[in-house]
């Protein structure tokens, strides 16, 4: 490895943290996973990510439907028109204030 | 081993917070890990700009930054003689002091009572320390650089609206145990709430449950009171399952509130 190829390497973000025992290991069975603790606890929604893709990628699981929302890969990081960056928090906000307004209004 | 701990910056409850307040419907109970990231003050965290990077020093009278002194030489020792600094700052050792004194003064920002920290005061202690003059000190101002200026007011005024409105309300943890009293007491109280005209809180009532909180954890009658003695080598712990609190929050406190829960999976 040449000296450039460790600047690189520094100037990269750092690994991902190694999986941990209390997260689930594998994407296959997040969905699964957020559907039984809807069944088991009979609350309205489970908001699931993958550690990695946390940042950019939802998936809203509800009782028998389930959406994901994204942030397109280039639009990531990059500063909008308000001169801030979108965080994917202002979509999922979004979304359950919508669900919630229909919480309210009384629907299931 | 002092503490097992689950890593979290709470960069998703942080954000959340500030976008549930922003919607002007929602007032927000905070329940965070202790030094956690909090709503607004999150954009200028210890790693994310850090705040002496947003600061500069300026000229108090005329507002002109004022250059950064440039060391002269990285010696082991000052010399006798170093040429003067163009204005003068910080400028060379005296050699009255033996040549070993600091790079810089250290003055940790005290501030006594109730009394503001006063700028005599600051460049008295500067002087003390030897390393800058009064009347130096007097010359100079601590200003947030044009740059960072726009995002900073900007924040500043969202945070203090908050405040004025009394909608965001934080409340810390730091073990297991804390957070699932507090998430507790929050849901009955939440559960139990009326607004003026006497209509419960019920379904409006969100409970957005994002703390990354741990599912194994070791009950207080169990812990070790002192230090665990290294002697033996390896050491086991054996982990009692979290009580699950969920089904409480959604039959028994919340009063009918939405509940939101968060699932993480690690790697695809």
């Amino acid at each position: 490895m040449t000296c450039l190829d460790s600047l690189a390497d520094a100037n990269r973000p750092p690994p991902p943290p190694p999986p941990l025992a209390q997260l689930e290991t594998d994407n296959a069975i997040l969905i699964p996973k957020a559907r039984g603790a809807l069944n088991r606890y009979g609350h309205q929604i489970v908001v699931g990510n993958l550690l990695n893709e946390r940042k950019h990628e939802v998936v809203f699981v509800e009782k028998d439907s389930e959406s994901w929302v994204r942030i397109p890969e280039d639009a990531r990081g990059k500063v909008g028109l308000g001169g801030a960056v979108h965080e994917i928090e202002e979509d999922i906000v979004e979304k359950l204030v919508g669900l919630h307004d229909s919480w309210i209004e009384g629907k299931p | 081993m002092r503490f097992l701990d689950n890593f979290s910056a709470g960069t998703r409850g942080s954000s959340s917070a500030e976008h549930f307040l922003r919607t002007g419907d929602y007032a927000v109970i905070f329940l965070h890990r202790q030094h956690s990231l909090q709503p607004f003050s999150r954009h200028y965290s210890h790693s994310t700009n850090p705040f002496l990077d947003l600061l500069e020093v300026v000229d108090s009278v005329s507002g002109v930054p004022v250059p950064v002194p440039v060391p002269v030489a990285a010696a082991d020792s000052f010399p006798e003689e170093t040429p003067a600094q163009p204005d003068g700052e910080l400028s060379a050792p005296s050699p009255s002091l033996g040549g070993t004194r600091p790079l810089f003064p250290h003055v940790p920002p005290v501030v006594t009572g109730s009394q503001p920290p006063s700028r005599t005061s600051s460049s008295q202690a500067l002087h003390a320390a030897g390393l800058i003059k009064p009347e130096e000190a007097d010359r100079h101002d601590v200003r947030i650089a044009h740059r960072h200026l726009p995002p900073m007011l900007s924040l500043l005024k969202s945070y203090q609206l908050v405040q004025s409105l009394g909608i965001l309300h934080s409340i810390p943890f730091v073990t297991v145990e804390d957070y699932l009293f507090l998430l507790r007491g929050v849901s009955r109280v939440m559960g139990l709430a009326k607004d003026d005209k006497g209509h419960a809180l019920g379904r409006r009532g969100m409970y957005y449950l994002a703390a990354a909180v741990s599912d194994f954890y070791i009950p207080t009658q169990r812990m070790s009171e002192h230090k665990i003695q290294s002697g033996k080598g390896s050491l086991t712990i054996e982990m009692d399952q979290v009580p699950k609190v969920l089904q409480h929050v959604v039959q028994d406190w919340s009063n009918d509130g939405f509940i939101v829960s968060f699932k993480v999976s690690s790697v695809r």
